[in-house]
């Protein structure tokens, strides 16, 4: 099967007056169609920022530096092979080469996101079947012509706040539209949709809330949802709710998911293949199987023996010492990002890893997975200590 | 649940009493909030119910151990721990620490000393204009240590046995001591978090509150700091209340668990018990909703539990898991499943909720009656047996007369699990009642006295 997203090299770094820093550093990875692909890491692992800089939503300071990020659509190559043919190969196109206009009208069309905040996707001042019935507006009219309108609801921030609570223009949406609204909501399993459809997001609990922000990325019918840490602020017989309802609804609609959570139990759930992220490098990735049973990254040996396991107590837990790395440029050496904190570094860590074939797509950034552990060669404890 | 025992006046206390007696004893413990309506509720027309956020809670912690208190947000556990510590001001109830009801204490100075706190987030609870030595030495200069009996030369100047002990405290969390004139901006999450607790030994405390401690950390250094936990529980002989939202750090350090739900304690059992075997279907939801990291994940199959949680401002008659709970005790007359009682428990719900749309519906004919039964229990293929009381029930409703459609229901399917407050040793459910008889699957059926009369919830 071919992939429905390739990426490649992809780099974002933001410019702070505390310097450069190195967010998503020279990222690879590929996703089928119709698989859930997920990425797991701790805080500042770049999982994240990885997912804003899939669609193109990094912000100041923020920028994407190189990388490309291949979509498959032939239809869409197609059209636009003719005016910019360096965003097109064969059925895929670049998403960071295509005009802003055409990566726009992409967004809740054909990507579509959901974030852990749900709150922060609606606007308070209007009711959510509005919105819905909003969100199903625009990519009709997207789809239609691909260089219309934006949503007030997307990217949603104070300033349009003010302007949307001040120029409330519900006039926007037709019949139709709100009926569509209607049947996502009960598709994502919220009861009396009609009644609910009529209040705001004050009046919704968070989990409820979860679901319509689910409903309004599918009002699209998107072809690739970016899912970031969709169930980390619900509680957890609403998250298994929730995951129930994405795994279902991934079925039915084929659509192809990237999942990004810190939540190694999330992953087991949702996730075909699974790519590892730490201080903005994947460094290993495969098939759950691959990472969760044969772990070869000393990075996620030590994150899976780190996590309390709920079906039988280990005495004691092995974690990892020290700190994640600051990503500051200047603080970043040439080497194994993770050589600190592994117990096995050894003196050719000093060096950076390539990516490791361990077996077949099973990979790892680390030099054993190429070869075995040599005591000899371990660096001396402390080497790190200043 | 009631206090038998009244405080026995220390005159009275035998050595023997001392040895089975648990240092921390709380019984019936309230805290409701009275709160201030903000001008959204006002303008919303919001009922002013007091939030109850613990409403009746009873436990002991035993010397030397690990107590877990856990539960999903808003359940009350953390008011729990801050009410215990009088950090708030309970609303009833008792809190005995070692024999002694805190609230005839005068002060709660001496208290303090033997009780500790550690909070979740290590960046608010530390002042971010104090160096983490003046924050850990804090507590030793409000409470004019050493004292006399302490165990230091108290003839040498007491600030330089200060510096001495924020120093050691520091390495005993396991910083290095020349980080003393740092700010925390300048240390990571699972750093400040070793601050936090350095700073709640400084007194030497016998017990500590641990609310949330490794929360906002990422797993790996998260077990750090559950390591480290033991290791002063060992060190220390430390007593432990550690609440927590999170079943796995919970299965892993704790002795025996609590488990809050809706302001109230639903099981209480030793770990090992609790996990391989709970007793309250809310116990066993909630241990079923947690994802595990392990391959067999994907092809476990839970059915993950329904709706929210209800209010506390407004919390559920008798037991405040009915509303959710898969295994709520029907009549014994009743030809349902548990699937369908459940579904007329809902729309019984919803008709008290005055929360079902009469739009559309013909007022003049039967059909109105049959769109109800669509709309309302769309799928659920009901016993021709139960359909006549639905059916009454849908008449009056099409009428507007909420309240007729809602007694109808009532009379017909009320269950045990409404009308009493449930108790128990273990835990507070009515399956183990002598009165409900189980199935095979483990769903009860009422075989008791008739329950037309409410029975009052004792704890209100
Ligand atoms: S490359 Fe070296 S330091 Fe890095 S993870 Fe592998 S063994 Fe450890
Ligand atoms: S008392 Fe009834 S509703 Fe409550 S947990 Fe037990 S069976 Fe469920």
């Amino acid at each position: 099967m071919a992939p429905k997203l390739e990426v490649e090299g992809l780099t974002t770094r933001f410019f702070t007056e505390e310097g450069q820093i190195n967010a998503v550093e020279d990222v690879s990875f590929s996703v089928e169609e119709g698989e859930v692909f997920g990425i797991v890491g701790e805080s500042g692992s770049g999982k994240s920022v990885t997912a804003l800089s899939l669609i193109d939503l990094v912000e100041r300071p923020g920028e994407i530096v190189d990388g490309a990020v291949w979509f498959r659509s032939p239809d869409l190559a197609a059209r636009i092979e003719d005016d910019t043919p360096e965003a097109v190969d064969g059925d895929y196109v670049d998403l960071q080469s295509l005009s802003e206009g055409e990566r726009r009208a992409l967004r809740g069309t054909e990507f579509s996101t959901i974030f852990q905040d749900p709150m922060s996707s609606f606007n308070p001042s209007l009711t959510v079947g509005e919105q819905i019935a909003e969100a199903v507006e625009v990519q009709r009219r997207a789809r239609a012509n691909p260089r219309s309108v934006r949503s007030r609801t997307q990217g949603y921030g104070l300033a349009k706040f003010i302007g949307d609570s001040l120029l409330p223009t519900r006039d926007f949406v037709d019949d139709a539209s709100h009926d569509r609204a209607v049947e996502l909501l009960e598709m994502v399993g919220i009861p009396d949709p009609v009644e609910r459809a009529a209040e705001y997001p004050h009046q919704f609990s968070g989990g409820m809330l979860q679901r319509a922000m689910i409903a309004q990325a599918l009002a699209g019918e998107p072809s690739v949802l970016v899912a970031d840490e969709p169930t980390t602020a619900l509680d957890v017989t609403i998250q298994a709710q929730v995951l129930d309802l994405l795994a279902e609804l991934q079925e039915d609609t084929g659509m192809t998911t990237v999942l990004i959570t810190h939540n190694l139990g999330v992953i087991a759930r949702m996730a075909d293949r699974v790519g590892v992220m730490y201080a903005g490098e994947v460094v290993e990735r495969g098939t759950l199987e691959d990472v969760f049973d044969e772990p070869a990254h000393p990075y996620t040996q030590g994150l899976l023996g780190s996590s309390p396991d709920l079906d039988g107590a280990a005495d004691r837990l092995d974690p990892i010492p020290g700190n994640v790395p600051s990503l500051v440029d200047r603080e970043m050496d040439d080497r194994c990002y993770f050589a600190d904190r592994c117990p096995k570094a050894m003196g050719e860590c000093l060096e950076k890893p390539p990516e490791f074939a361990v077996d077949g797509e099973h990979t790892a950034m680390c030099y054993l997975a190429d070869h075995d552990y040599e005591e000899a060669d371990a660096l001396e404890e402390g080497y790190f200590d200043e | 649940m009631s206090d038998e025992h009244g405080p026995t006046p220390v005159s009275e206390r035998t050595d023997a009493m001392a040895a089975d007696r648990p240092l921390v004893r709380v019984r019936n413990l309230q805290k409701h909030f009275d709160r201030e309506d903000s001008i959204l509720d006002r303008l919303l027309g919001d009922t002013t119910n007091p939030v109850r956020a613990v409403d009746g809670v009873s436990f002991d912690i035993r010397e030397g151990e690990t107590l877990g208190l856990v539960g999903e947000s808003g359940c009350g556990k953390s008011t729990t721990g801050e009410t215990l510590l009088r950090l708030l001001d309970p609303t009833g109830g008792k809190v005995e620490y070692d024999g002694e009801d805190l609230a005839e204490h005068e002060d709660l100075f001496s208290f303090r000393r033997r009780a500790g706190v550690v909070f979740q987030d290590p960046f608010s609870s530390l002042d971010p204009r104090m160096t983490v030595g003046a924050s850990i030495r804090q507590p030793l200069d409000i409470h004019d240590w050493p004292w006399p009996h302490s165990d230091v030369d108290t003839s040498r100047p007491k600030g330089e046995l200060r510096r001495e002990r924020v120093a050691d405290l520091m390495e005993r969390v396991g910083l290095s001591a020349d980080q003393l004139d740092r700010y925390p901006n300048e240390f990571s999450g699972g750093q400040r978090q070793r601050v936090g607790i350095a700073r709640a030994l400084a007194l030497d405390p016998e017990f500590l509150v641990l609310d949330e401690p490794t929360s906002a950390l990422d797993v790996s250094v998260q077990a750090q700091v559950l390591n480290l936990l033991e290791d002063l529980q060992d060190d220390f002989d430390l007593t432990y209340l550690f609440i927590s939202h999170d079943l796995s750090v919970i299965r892993h350090i704790c002795d025996r668990v609590a488990v809050m739900y809706l302001g109230e304690i639903v099981e209480v059992a030793p770990t090992e018990e609790l996990f391989a075997n709970p007793q309250h279907p809310y116990t066993e939801a909630l241990l079923e909703s947690v994802p595990r990291a392990s391959t067999d994940e994907r092809d476990r199959d839970i059915e993950p539990l329904t709706g929210d949680v209800p209010s506390p401002r407004n919390p559920p008659s008798g037991c405040r898991f009915r509303t959710r709970c898969p295994k709520v005790i029907p009549p014994a007359d009743l030809e349902l499943t548990q699937p369908q009682y459940r579904a007329v428990m809902d729309v019984r719900r919803r008709i008290e909720n005055r929360d079902v749309s009469l739009d559309g519906l013909d007022s003049s004919g039967g059909d109105a009656v049959e769109t109800l039964f669509d709309r309302l229990l769309e799928g659920v293929d009901l016993p021709a047996s139960e359909r006549p009381h639905l059916r009454e029930a849908f008449e009056a409703l099409v009428e507007g007369d909420f309240e007729a459609a809602a007694e109808t229901l009532r009379e017909r399917y009320a269950s045990v699990c409404e009308r009493r407050h449930p108790d128990g040793e273990r835990a507070a459910c009515h399956l183990d009642a002598d009165d409900v008889r189980l199935d095979a699957d483990g769903n009860g059926v009422w075989v008791g006295e008739e329950l037309d009369a409410p029975v009052t919830d004792t704890d209100s």
